[in-house]
């Protein structure tokens, strides 16, 4: 007689969980990982804040699933991490080698990429902005949040990114 | 034209994510898992380091904290800020009385009796000198006479911060705020007490001592403590008699207590009661004028002057028609004008008067007794919205700021930070705290502490690095972003604002740092002077030498290279180092460097950790992360023989030659070391 299966109400539970995280995460995760390559220009940075920010969704799981926003919470999460990142390394590369060149996916974009070529005039901040209130329908407030700044500074972020858009779009439609 | 979002919509979708993506989170999960058991495995069983915490907090130990967790400071009321109590409760308002807040519910004496609850009460002053604080009185109902009750304290808002047991009638608050005295016995022993209610010391008056009054506790300027002219010495020593200057300070202040003078802000005017007038003058005694007159049967107290010195606030007690008293608070200008009534029903108030006066300033810094140093190297990190310290290899952690987590948080712990958080003295930490209960998250007020949690100052600022002075007397924020910045001291005192140029453009969320020798700030590609002068361009540091000055580290053509000071040497440590991703540190001697590498250019991911031997010019690859995940150096020990890094989100440490790599903390890329 084979030996009865056993599995305990807690690891059954926590298997659910891991099969609705997965499914969030199959969902949401491509998404996420396009909008930060749009902030970061750079896709190994932005899979790596993408796999961060779902790690620590994860790990609450419990909590931020129930909630009415998840993806909210994840958004917020990812850009939270995002600003610590760019901070940091800001930071340290300024005290320790000084100011260098940008060297992002968008700075050597060929003329084509009309888009490209305008996000590469952009400061990471502004992109993450833009993402932010552009694509995720953010208020000024949510992306401050987010961004940890005030919405007064989300304002003038987007007023310049919306600004390098519109110019060179009207050349373009002209 | 079309939407932006729509145009970045269509961008995005040139990139995708690479096959196996789920299985590498996957991956990291477990990975993150098995270390926290190995860690937790490491320093015996999880039970053991929970229970070691535990009785680490039960021991009399340097190491324990304040419990629970000191919180912040809270904010200094606004200037002027009227207190009074009425009917039992406490109130806030402004200086005329309008927009009054009741912070305190409480029940009138005269249903004290058949009532069950608290009265409040108060006399003497309320406002602890710096604003921060309420002291009252509260008394249980049904009243007794043999129960005084309790003393209170509170924040401007109400919060209750300690309550205990009390005898006599005024609360003396300490010059510096951080405690009151009070009668533990009436008569017979003084308690002092700290604003989270714990009993610091208790002092029992000489034998054979005679009350000449209802004398209370009260302290003289230069934080002597005194009743009457008994000094109380706080380190236990015998009671002893003031001398006849500091003696003569007591008296003058006795007489503030029971409402028979007051001195104006700058000390150059006072006002006292003379029978049923109110009288203004120098305070040296010359000059003085009546201001008004009482009608009979009517008591005045003087109460205090405005902040401004322009107006005194004053109490009226008369005979009311019918029967029974009329109690009420009144101002009026210093020239006798414009006699206001700012509450009725009460001769008990206060407005809150920053000190100004030049003998409230101790000539000297604030005479703080100094924390005890830490062992260096202490880690200090945060955690889920707390603020931990622990020994270097992340064993015996003490929680010492307990905050909300990020999911109960708008996705940002309630205590947190950026940067560095040691003191380069290595005896306070500071960090942030944004209230999660201000639905926008927006606060990031400063807090300072020592390394037992105990906040030695809390304010609001904005930005993010906090900058500690190269002397480690006082810490640089963005007041205004990305206008004005803060020079505050350790006791929250804001020493200096200074303006950037209204020109100014920040090109991204820069924060202030000191310059090493501490005269100026440098901001973006500004040097900010610290006595005012005009900004001026900043010598960006475009060229990093070690700790002796031998060895420099720099970009060039998109390398990383170090040379010897003089040029020579040069010596490429990666080629095309994609430095927004890249971190270094240089060893506290200069003779390792450590960076990161890995990568190339924009599709780097810096997952390898590199050391440089700066005498034979060897770079030893010490460890790696996953590929396609990041690693970052944080600094060395202050032995300069290990490295602290995050890897995947965690705090990892190793030996400079690559041995006994260690798993320090889960779920946190912000630690530090202290300096030695």
């Amino acid at each position: 007689m084979t030996e009865p299966i056993v599995v305990t109400d807690a690891a059954l539970d926590e298997l659910e969980a891991s099969r609705t995280f997965e499914a969030f995460y199959q969902a949401e995760a491509q998404t996420l990982f396009r909008r930060l390559w749009l902030v970061t220009g750079n896709r190994a940075e932005a899979e790596e804040l993408m796999q961060d920010a779902f790690l620590r969704v994860w790990e609450r799981w419990d909590r931020v699933g129930p909630m009415d926003d998840p993806l909210g919470y994840l958004y917020r999460t990812a850009m939270n991490l995002f600003r610590k990142r760019y901070r940091r390394t800001m930071l340290a590369v300024r005290r320790t080698v000084g100011l260098a060149p940008s060297n992002d996916d968008f700075s050597d974009a060929e003329d084509r990429h009309v888009v490209r070529h305008v996000l590469a005039t952009l400061p990471p901040r502004q992109r993450a902005a833009l993402v932010l209130t552009e694509m995720l329908g953010f208020t000024s407030k949510e992306a401050g949040s987010a961004l940890g700044v005030t919405d007064a500074t989300i304002r003038s972020l987007t007023r310049h990114g919306r600004d390098a858009f519109r110019k060179v779009m009207e050349v373009e439609d002209a | 034209m079309p939407r932006i979002a729509d145009a970045l919509e269509r961008e995005s979708r040139t990139v995708d994510l690479e096959q196996g993506d789920f299985e590498r989170l996957l991956g990291r999960r477990e990975r993150t898992q098995r270390n926290r058991r190995i860690r937790a495995g490491g320093v015996g069983v999880a039970v053991a380091l929970v229970m070691g915490i535990i009785l680490a907090r039960s021991l009399p130990s340097d190491r324990i904290p304040a419990d629970p967790p000191v919180e912040p400071r809270p904010a200094p009321a606004a200037s002027g800020t009227l207190t009074y109590i009425l009917d039992g409760d406490v109130f806030v308002a402004d200086p005329d009385g309008s927009n009054a807040v009741k912070i305190a519910d409480g029940i009138s004496l005269d249903d004290c009796a058949s009532a069950t609850g608290f009265s409040m009460w108060g006399e003497g002053a309320m406002w602890s000198p710096d604003g921060r604080y309420l002291a009252y009185r509260r008394t249980p109902c049904p009243y007794t006479e043999e129960d005084w009750g309790d003393v209170v304290i509170a924040d401007a808002a109400g919060n209750v911060l300690a309550t205990f047991p009390a005898d006599g009638w005024d609360i003396g608050w300490s010059p510096d705020s951080t405690r009151v005295a009070v009668w533990d016995t009436l008569f017979e022993t003084v308690g002092v007490y700290g604003v989270d209610g714990a009993r610091q010391a208790q002092i029992a008056m000489p034998s054979g001592w005679q009350p000449a009054g209802d004398h209370d506790p009260a302290w003289l300027r230069d934080g002597t403590l005194a009743v009457d002219a008994v000094e109380l010495p706080l380190d236990g020593g015998p009671a002893g008699s003031l001398d006849q200057a500091r003696a003569a300070e007591g008296r003058q202040d006795y007489l503030i207590t029971i409402g028979q003078r007051a001195v104006s802000p700058d000390g150059s005017r006072a006002a006292f009661v003379d029978g049923r007038s109110l009288v203004f003058g120098r305070s040296d005694g010359t000059g003085s004028v009546t201001l008004l007159t009482a009608e009979r049967g009517t008591f005045l107290a003087v109460i205090g002057f405005s902040p401004e010195g322009d107006r005194i606030l004053f109490s009226k007690d008369g005979d009311r028609q019918g029967g029974g008293r009329t109690r009420e608070l009144w101002s009026v200008g210093v020239d006798g004008s414009d006699a206001r009534l700012v509450v009725a029903g009460t001769e008990n108030g206060e407005w809150f008067v920053p000190s100004e006066e030049p003998g409230d300033i101790p000539a000297e810094p604030s005479v703080e007794p100094q924390p005890a140093a830490y062992p260096s190297g202490t880690l200090a990190y945060v955690l889920d919205g707390d603020v931990y310290v622990a020994d270097p290899d992340g064993a015996n952690a003490v929680r010492i700021a307990d905050g909300r987590p990020e999911e109960d948080c708008a996705g940002s712990g309630e205590y947190w930070a950026e940067g560095s958080m040691w003191s380069p003295d290595g005896l306070y930490l500071a960090f942030r705290y944004s209230d999660c209960s201000d639905p926008d998250h927006a606060g990031r007020d400063v807090v300072i502490s020592d390394a037992e949690g105990n906040v030695l100052a809390s304010f609001p600022a904005q930005g993010w690095n906090i900058a500690w002075s190269p002397d480690s007397t006082r810490v640089a924020v963005w007041n205004v972003w990305p206008e004005t910045i803060g020079v505050y001291g350790l006791d929250g005192t804001r020493q200096a604002e200074l303006a950037m140029p209204p020109d100014w453009t920040n090109s991204g969320d820069d924060d202030p740092v000191w310059t090493t020798d501490g005269t100026s700030l440098n901001v973006g590609d500004l040097e900010v002077p610290l006595e005012g002068g005009t900004p001026s361009q900043a010598a960006l540091p475009d060229r990093t030498y070690s700790p002796d000055g031998s060895q420099v580290a720099y970009v060039d053509d998109g390398a990383l290279v170090v040379a010897a000071a003089d040029g020579s040497g040069l010596q490429e440590l990666v080629e095309d180092w994609p430095w927004a991703n890249g971190t270094t540190s240089w060893s506290p001697t200069g003779d390792h460097f450590a960076f990161t590498a890995g990568g190339h250019g924009s599709t780097g991911s810096l997952h390898e950790l590199r050391v440089l031997d700066a005498a034979s010019g060897s770079v030893t690859l010490l460890t790696e992360a996953q590929r396609g995940t990041f690693l970052s150096v944080i600094g060395f020990s202050p032995q300069g023989d290990r490295i602290l890094y995050s890897k995947e989100g965690d705090l990892w440490s190793i030996g400079v030659d690559g041995s006994n790599a260690r798993f320090l903390v889960a779920g946190t890329t912000e630690g530090e070391w202290s300096p030695s």
